[in-house]
């Protein structure tokens, strides 16, 4: 390429977009200087990008090898550089890359491309192993990319072209100080989910009201319970003994302070801010009696758990779910029908010997989608259950009936997941069209589409106190909508394989999500910031469930065929202000026990009212299904 | 660039009647075609994972394409997924063959099975977090066994016929089925017994007949009239075993056929375990009776032999009984004489196969080699075994309140193992000479004339021949060839005088060699050896029949020189 042309054509540029001191700085610079000192900007300027570009179509006609051999010298630069910012220096590497790779597609020459993906590929699949594999799908779907026409249409493409426009490549923000310590750690996190950072940020940082709502269950029984207590303030010691004026006092002090502490609480509670079906009594009273019963559970006093096997599916069982009242499970199948099991009658099957075979048959085959059921949740009162499927319609059944109650259109593409809503009355749903939509049961239609995915809304579930709704993506975010404004309110990047469960901790401070890799996180919901991960099961994580009461257990279960109990002690802090007034524990998630099944993957898990975990999977024989 | 290749949209294209797709054409339509079908499978790939599959079917590209409101592809669903066939001249060309079917055919056929009712059964994964032991969970201690058990049956069935000649196939796969739904159970019966021990389900009628007529055979011991000048048939598959077998007397037909069966047959191993326990029951209440502990020995041998069966797991259950045949002080009658070797100065060829059967010399070699063969399948390195064997035998030489015949053994299974106790010949020596001592082997009777008489004429110079002869082959022979001329040429000049001075010398290069070239536990034992303060410089001695080529290193320069077939 000749330089005088190119900037005869710079020049032409500037004169014609009226930069007369540009120009006069290019015709002083062209003079003194035959190479360009390269210098970087603290903050890429937008005009840049035009003038890059503009040279860019001079340069790309015949001189595109230019982009690899710049590329392939950064490189080299980034390997040479010190190693204290080593780590950091390599970590621009790859968006680098990518945007060179599309670059270069853009202006048609992808033999070049291919040729600089296939060089150093090694280098992005080969660092880490986590993200690696995520960089390799990547880098397959941007080898497909070979034409300048496809960049329109494709998915991953457009992601990074968006990036590009928001922030004209790179933003880099110069910082004094040490490099960061965690090099490794968060490489290339939220940086690929095609989110800006700033949008994130500005999102993030709004406030959520995550207390628990106005006379919950759990309150309710507290309150039974210290009543019940304080008429039990004992007149006398174990030996009978009058107890001495001192020592009363300080009982009923105790109990005082005991009263003022839960009255704290309960101010921190909510008042429900949408309208919400009211409790029914009978529902009531049997869960607060059955609250008695109920067992702690914790790493000292594990659990048990009932597997539930559904035999001869041939693979096609998609999802299954309890019933709160225990005595149903119902699955959602391939063949389209949705089919319910007796659970008590189950049990005595296998007691009372052939003429109770029957139970383990369904005791209500329904059918009423037209394509495979994919989302089954129940109601919390248990009168009815909902189920979502890839025809795109979300129906309701009655297990009582035995039939289909309604049935709510509004999605055209297939409806990934429905949840139920705590409170009764609303549930969600989470589709194909990248949306979230809030239905009633009375309505036809959705009364809330919450927006704003990339990609698929996998999964979804509703906050403890109805007010939230969080949805996992198949962009690898986490979102959560404000169901009264219908507002965003939280996206929460970090995981590098599609979400597949999510989970509320029961008292509404934290969020716990498990993705296709088998990666399990626990996120702070006040602070928008992840709190941990870990990456223990093999597989896809489909079902995260708390326990209830005062011990938090967690139970996860994957395709791995596990089931693992995760114990969860201290609270996340509500907001950024709140940390400083609450010094309490930091949340931490330790493992407790895995379990494994004789080849049963694991697809739903329900803790009872008395802390049993009950689980439910299919029989898989693989060595049947898989070809050799 | 695409994995479509041009030919195949080319042939696509015809199938379609678009004739005129021209390879330009063609070459300029794959990569966007390919974009297409990758953006197709991601779609489907997404229908796979929310019915939580990881196999994708076709079933899901069909959904992916109605997705995009294309018209699926008819007739590829379902479960019978489509074979893809190459085209004969074109490596990337595939089709899936579409037979014509009789609709008639179809018609008049039977109608399928209907599939079973999807069912729900319950079973206990956990109780208080512990999992209990029934049929649906995993077992919970050692995964080892199960595989194990799973491989047994599969072997079974092939040999059934075989290995007893009696009964048909048939129990053996009877049992292998049974066995394959003990361990598939699924969990139908919820409230079936716990698992019982794997092995009583393992054994077919078969196998069991099998195990009881062979057993029945070794408890009996050979003939008491045996067949010596027999002149019997090679079999083909007994090779080189046969010759084994006739030195051990046991040349009738029977047992040659059951020796046969047990080192050549493959499904021997459900019954190994009975096997091993047999035979070391049988070895510690025969111990009087040596014809049958040759028979029982040659078993052992053949058991190893057998290719299609791993003794591992039952080897510390066979070892003390060969080791008991090697260096048990009373083997055989009474009356046995507790004489050196006799036999050592005939030759074996004119005696005949009861002299040998009645001599507990020859069953100490026997067992000495069957303790070799053990030593050399199952590497040092893994488990351990040789180090365990040449550490008791290294005692026993040690040990000079040990009787004669014990160490006897002792040496013969040292001599077998040249490569690993190279030590051991120094020590065996002494023990030589306490038995030339004790019966006074003369020279004229060993089985290397020459040799002897070299040694005994002009030890150093035959001690340079051989390292002369040896250094050919300059990876055997290691620099410590040197300190040892020198050692053999003072021992030459000053016998007894420059020991002292000489030892240290010599022991840090040795134990240096060791080192550089194994570093093991041979080292130790090595440095055992001179720690039990050993005589390093005894006179030269000479071995016999049994030791053959390995005496020569040893013979070349005592003690610490036999490192060099280390």
């Amino acid at each position: 390429m000749d330089e005088d042309v190119l900037d005869r054509l710079v020049l032409q540029y500037l004169q014609k977009r009226g930069y007369t001191q540009a120009q006069q700085a290019l015709c002083y610079d062209a003079q003194n200087l035959q190479t360009a000192n390269m210098t970087l900007a603290p903050q890429v300027d937008p005009e840049k990008g035009i003038v890059e570009d503009l040279l860019l179509y001079l340069v790309a006609d015949n001189n595109q090898a230019q982009y690899a051999r710049s590329f392939d010298s950064f490189a080299i630069w980034v390997d040479n550089s010190l190693d204290l910012y080593k780590a950091e220096l390599q970590k621009l590497l790859y968006p680098t890359f990518i945007l060179c790779y599309l670059r270069l597609v853009k202006h048609g020459a992808s033999a070049e491309a291919q040729q600089m993906l296939a060089k150093h590929r090694a280098r992005f699949v080969g660092t880490a192993q986590r993200p690696a594999q995520a960089r390799l799908q990547e880098l397959q779907d941007l080898q497909n990319l070979s034409l300048p026409e496809q960049l329109e249409s494709n998915q991953a493409s457009k992601l990074f072209l968006i990036l590009s426009i928001v922030n004209e490549h790179l933003s880099l923000q110069i910082i004094e100080g040490q490099p960061s310590a965690d090099a490794g750690d968060e490489t290339d996190v939220g940086i690929l989910s095609g989110q800006s950072m700033g949008i994130m940020s500005s999102v993030n940082q709004q406030e959520l009201q995550l207390g628990l709502l106005q006379g919950n269950a759990e309150d309710r029984y507290a309150a039974i319970k210290a009543d019940r207590e304080a008429e039990a303030v004992p007149e006398a010691d174990a030996e009978g003994k009058a107890l001495s004026k001192k020592k009363r006092l300080a009982l009923e002090k105790e109990a005082e302070k005991e009263r003022s502490k839960r009255h704290k609480a309960a101010e921190g509670r909510l008042e429900p801010q949408i309208p919400l079906a009211p409790r029914s009594e009978v529902l009531d009273t049997a869960v607060l009696n059955d609250f008695e019963n109920r067992m702690d559970v914790g790493p000292q006093a594990l659990p048990s758990i009932l597997f539930h096997t559904f035999v001869n599916t041939a693979q096609s069982l998609n999802c299954s779910a309890f019933a709160p009242d225990l005595q149903a499970v119902a699955g959602g199948f391939a063949d389209s029908s949705v089919r319910l099991y007796n659970l008590n009658n189950a049990t005595e099957a296998s007691a009372d010997g052939p003429e109770a075979r029957q139970a383990g048959e369904p005791f209500a085959c329904m059918h009423g989608h037209s394509a495979s059921v994919h989302g089954i949740d129940w109601m919390p009162d248990g009168r009815c259950f909902l189920t979502s499927s890839s025809d795109g319609t979300l129906r309701i059944w009655s297990p009582e009936l035995r039939r289909n109650l309604a049935v709510y259109r509004g999605h055209n593409l297939p409806v990934w997941d429905i949840a139920a809503c705590p409170a009764g009355h609303y549930f969600a749903s989470a589709s194909n069209d990248r949306t979230v939509r809030v239905w009633c049961t009375d309505r036809v239609h959705a009364v809330r589409i919450l927006t704003g995915a990339f990609s698929d809304a996998d999964v979804v579930r509703w906050h403890p106190n109805s007010h939230y709704v969080a949805a996992g993506c198949s962009d690898r975010t986490i979102r959560i909508w404000d169901i009264r404004g219908g507002r965003l309110q939280r996206i929460l990047t970090g995981h590098r394989a599609p979400i597949t469960s999510l989970a509320f901790s029961p008292d509404g401070s934290m969020l716990l999500s498990g993705d296709a890799e088998g990666e399990l996180m626990l996120w702070s919901l006040g602070q928008a910031k992840r709190l941990a991960s870990f990456h223990d099961h093999r597989g896809p994580i489909w079902t995260l469930v708390f326990s209830h009461g005062l011990s938090n257990m967690l139970a996860s279960g994957s395709a791995d065929e596990t089931v693992k109990l995760w114990s969860l002690s201290g609270q996340a802090a509500a907001g950024e202000d709140m940390e400083a007034a609450l010094p309490a524990a930091a949340p931490e998630l330790q493992r407790v026990k895995s379990f494994k099944t004789r080849a049963m993957p694991v697809f739903s898990l329900h803790w009872t009212p008395r802390n049993v975990l009950l689980a439910s999977g299919p029989m898989d024989l693989r060595q049947k299904v898989l070809p050799a | 660039m695409t994995i479509l290749s041009h030919q195949s949209l080319q042939a696509v294209a015809d199938s379609l009647q678009t004739t005129r797709l021209g390879e330009e054409a063609a070459r300029a339509l794959a990569p966007h075609i390919e974009v297409r079908v990758r953006e197709i499978v991601q779609e489907a790939l997404k229908f796979a994972r929310h019915s939580k599959r990881s196999l994708l079917t076709a079933d899901d590209i069909t959904a992916a394409l109605k997705l995009r409101n294309v018209e699926p592809v008819y007739g590829a669903g379902g479960k019978d997924p489509g074979r893809f066939l190459a085209v004969g001249g074109h490596p990337n060309l595939f089709f899936v063959p579409d037979p014509i079917i009789k609709l008639s055919e179809v018609i008049e056929a039977p109608l399928p099975k209907p599939p079973k009712e999807i069912g729900v059964r319950q079973h206990w994964l956990a109780i208080d977090g512990t999992p209990p032991t029934i049929p649906e969970n995993m077992p919970l201690q050692d995964h080892r066994p199960a595989k194990r058990a799973r491989v047994a049956p599969a072997a079974a069935p092939a040999t059934g016929s075989r290995a007893n000649g009696g009964s048909g196939p048939g129990p053996s796969v009877e049992a292998a089925a049974a066995h394959a739904a003990s361990t598939d159970a699924t969990p139908d019966h919820a409230a079936a017994p716990p698992v019982r021990a794997p092995v009583k389900h393992q054994i077919s009628q078969e196998l069991q007949v099998y195990f009881h007529r062979v057993a029945a055979v070794l408890r009996a011991g050979p003939d008491p009239t045996p067949p010596a000048g027999l002149p019997h048939a090679a079999e083909p598959g007994a090779g080189g075993a046969n010759a084994e077998q006739e030195a051990a007397g046991l040349a009738s037909p029977r047992l040659r056929g059951v020796l046969a069966s047990l080192a050549s047959d493959a499904g021997l191993h459900p019954v190994a375990p009975y096997f091993s326990q047999l035979l070391a029951e049988e070895v510690a209440g025969s111990l009087k009776n040596l014809p049958k502990l040759h028979l029982l020995l040659e078993a052992m041998s053949c058991l190893l032999r057998n290719p299609h069966l791993s003794l591992e797991p039952y080897i510390q259950q066979l070892m003390p009984g060969v080791l008991t045949c090697i260096v048990r002080k009373q083997l055989g009658p009474q009356s046995e004489p507790l004489s050196p070797p006799d036999r050592l100065l005939k030759s074996p060829s004119a005696e005949g196969a009861g002299w040998e059967r009645q001599n507990h010399w020859s069953l100490r070699e026997h067992a000495a080699r069957v303790n070799a063969q053990v030593c050399r399948q199952f590497p040092d390195e893994i488990y351990g075994i040789q180090t365990r064997i040449t550490k008791t035998f290294l005692k026993t030489l040690c040990d000079p309140a040990k009787p004669l015949v014990t160490q006897y053994g002792a040496i013969c299974r040292a001599a077998l193992l040249k490569a690993l106790a190279p030590c051991l010949y120094s020590i065996a020596k002494t023990g030589m000479e306490k038995l030339q001592a004790a019966g006074g082997i003369s020279q004229p009777a060993l089985k290397q004339p020459r040799l002897a008489l070299e040694k005994q004429k002009a030890p150093i110079q035959s001690v340079e021949t051989l390292s002369a002869a040896e250094l050919m082959d300059i990876d055997k022979v290691p620099k410590i060839r040197l300190p040892q001329t020198k050692a053999t040429d003072a021992r030459a000049t000053a016998p007894g005088a420059s020991v002292g001075a000489e030892r240290p010398n010599q022991h840090q290069t040795a134990t240096g060699q060791t080192r550089d070239r194994e570093p093991g536990p041979e080292c130790n034992i090595f440095e055992d050896a001179f720690k039990e303060g050993v005589d390093l410089l005894p006179r030269m001695t000479f071995f016999t029949r049994s030791f053959g080529d390995a005496a020569i290193p040893f013979l070349a320069a005592p003690g610490v020189c036999c490192l060099s077939f280390l």
